[in-house]
């Protein structure tokens, strides 16, 4: 659906250039929902705007849909972004301009006649749930509302592609998570391919089947939102799952801690369970099969787009034989186990 | 002093309307009218265009934009700085080569347009500037052209500030025409200084003040009242 080949952007700035995005070659599927993480300044904000034509590439192809992107004129490139909708962190509504006037503009940009730019508009608000503020102005709706009707409009033009800029970075967690619902909901529906950018990987592990993380104008890592979480190759990825999880971390280590004094001879581990085996009576298990206790110490799980992620950290009590027993018995299981 | 100021009728001079001539009262404001409205409509159209063209060459770095934004920019700044009373004078011979008639209310036209398009050139321009890029952004997402995004961006989501600029350019245009009289413009500055003053008839030059007021007061409501109705931010 969308891949790019080797493309390079370099900004120049003052005379000095920049390369915001370096050498980044990327497949995005048709019909998922692929997010890109990354701090500001890595890059990602520009990634997503050579998607749509607002940047062109200094080196390299994009291709989306089989259409390769550079060659196009300027009016080319206008009408195809047409079928690329976009969605942003501040939502950039046309303040002068009714909710469905506000969806009814790019169906105007793309010379939809009056009485069926009225039709879509209002099948739109339909389906992200404002009907009942059509005729409301942007001023007077709530942060979730105004980015529903940012989605209403990008949807306007049956894209094949929706763009989403740190859509959610401006919500507060409760309508994060419901314009997540909505964005999951249209993918299902609409079969739209979804490419969001963000810093939270609390998206990302929400709604996306793949990513990749963004350092530097690089990607340093990529693969399926599972596979990342379970298995991070980087240092950076590592900070962000950690960020993810941050909450329970503290107390964890802090809890952690006590029981290295309480049980210094007990070994702690840490256990991801993925999918399927998050029900696996794994621990009772192996308690019993080497006769010892296993003390759990926590354990949380976080729901991603396609199955579920439960970790678990627990301590191994007993002589120094059952404990390497059991730490064997647990690499048997389809699990990660970490020794802390 | 204030039983001097009667002594000498001073005060008598301000009262008594009996003898003012209302039919050149009406004659003249409906000069000022004349003139104000017309060059409001010009500058407005100028102004705008003037305004889309500043902001428009200042975020280009090709060299046709930045001479263009050079030369507009240095224009608006000269013709801005000249006292008016002495840009009527300067035109003079440019007024006489197009409206061909040196008196008359159209005469002070070109010297309001000159003057006063710049000032709101600058006003639409600082309106421009001050519209967020996002929104920019976000049309040019859907593939808006640059007169799709003049038409349906920069105009509406910068009108409330567009409506209040022509409203004070126009304020500021009525005080013009009154200096314009002095060509033999007409209108309610002429009829204060040669009538009111030049005649020593303190009671014409206050109703023409009068007047004048009223008419500035009614721009500024009505100005008020659109931007309030426009305004959905």
């Amino acid at each position: 659906m969308i891949t790019l080949k080797n493309v390079t952007k370099t900004f120049l700035n003052n005379k000095q250039s920049f390369e915001a995005v370096k050498d980044t070659s990327l497949t995005i599927k048709k019909g998922e929902i692929y997010g890109i993480v990354g701090y500001s300044g890595a890059g990602k904000s520009t990634l997503l705007r050579l998607l749509n034509g607002l940047e062109r590439p200094s080196s390299g192809t994009i291709e989306i849909d089989s259409q390769e992107l550079s060659p196009l004129s300027d009016k080319q490139l206008r009408k195809e972004r047409q079928s690329i909708g976009m969605i942003f962190q501040h939502f950039n509504l046309l303040w002068s301009r009714t909710v469905i006037d506000n969806v009814c503009f790019p169906l105007e940009i793309a010379g939809v006649s009056k009485d069926e730019r009225v039709k879509r508009a209002r099948e739109l608000i339909k389906l992200v749930g404002l009907a009942d503020k059509e005729k409301a102005y942007p001023a007077q709706l709530s942060g979730g509302e105004k980015q529903r009707v940012g989605i209403a409009r990008a949807l306007a033009n049956n894209p094949k592609v929706l763009l989403c800029d740190e859509a959610t970075s401006a919500l507060d967690p409760q309508t994060t998570d419901e314009v997540l619902e909505l964005l999951a909901k249209i993918n299902d529906q609409l079969k739209v391919t979804i490419v969001m950018i963000t810093h939270e990987m609390e998206v990302v592990r929400k709604i996306c089947d793949r990513m990749a993380v963004m350092s530097k104008g690089e990607i340093v890592e990529e693969g399926p939102v599972l596979q990342v979480f379970r298995d991070p190759q980087q240092e950076i990825t590592r900070r962000f799952i950690k960020q993810d999880t941050e909450v329970d971390e503290k107390e964890t280590q802090l809890v952690l801690k006590e029981l290295k004094v309480a049980y210094p001879e007990g070994q702690i581990l840490r256990i991801l369970f993925q999918g399927d085996h998050v029900g696996a009576p794994i621990i009772t298990k192996v308690s019993r099969q080497v006769d010892t206790d296993i003390n759990i110490i926590h354990g949380s799980i976080r729901s991603t787009h396609n199955a579920p992620i439960g970790s678990l950290t627990v301590q191994i009590l007993g002589d120094q034989a059952k404990q390497d027993k059991a730490l064997e018995l647990f690499r048997t299981y389809p699990v990660e186990v970490e020794v802390i | 002093m204030i039983r001097q100021i009667l002594a000498t009728g001073i005060l008598s001079e301000y009262t008594g309307f009996e003898d003012v001539r209302w039919d050149r009262v009406w004659n003249a404001t409906t000069e000022t009218l004349y003139m104000t409205g017309v060059s409001v409509a010009i500058v407005f159209v100028l102004g705008l265009i003037l305004g889309l063209l500043l902001y428009e060459t200042r975020q280009h770095q090709t060299i046709w934009s930045v001479a263009l934004y050079k030369t507009v920019s240095v224009l608006v700044n000269v013709f801005r700085s000249i006292p008016f009373i002495i840009l009527i004078v300067l035109l003079i011979p440019f007024t006489t080569a197009i409206v061909d008639s040196m008196t008359g209310p159209t005469a002070g036209l070109p010297a309001l347009v000159f003057s006063a398009s710049p000032f709101y050139a600058r006003m639409v321009e600082t309106a421009l500037r001050d519209l967020d890029k996002g929104v920019i952004e976000a049309a040019k997402s859907m593939g808006a052209s640059k007169l799709e995004l003049i038409w349906k961006v920069y105009i509406p989501e910068t009108l409330p500030s567009i409506v209040a600029g022509i409203t004070v350019t126009t304020i500021s245009i009525v005080g013009f025409t009154a200096m314009a009289g002095v060509i033999g413009a007409g209108g309610l500055g002429n009829l204060a200084y040669l009538e009111g003053f030049q005649r020593g008839r303190a009671n014409v030059t206050l109703v023409a003040t009068a007047v004048i007021l009223l008419i500035v007061f009614v721009i500024q409501f009505i100005g008020d009242r659109l931007v309030a109705y426009i305004d959905k931010r």
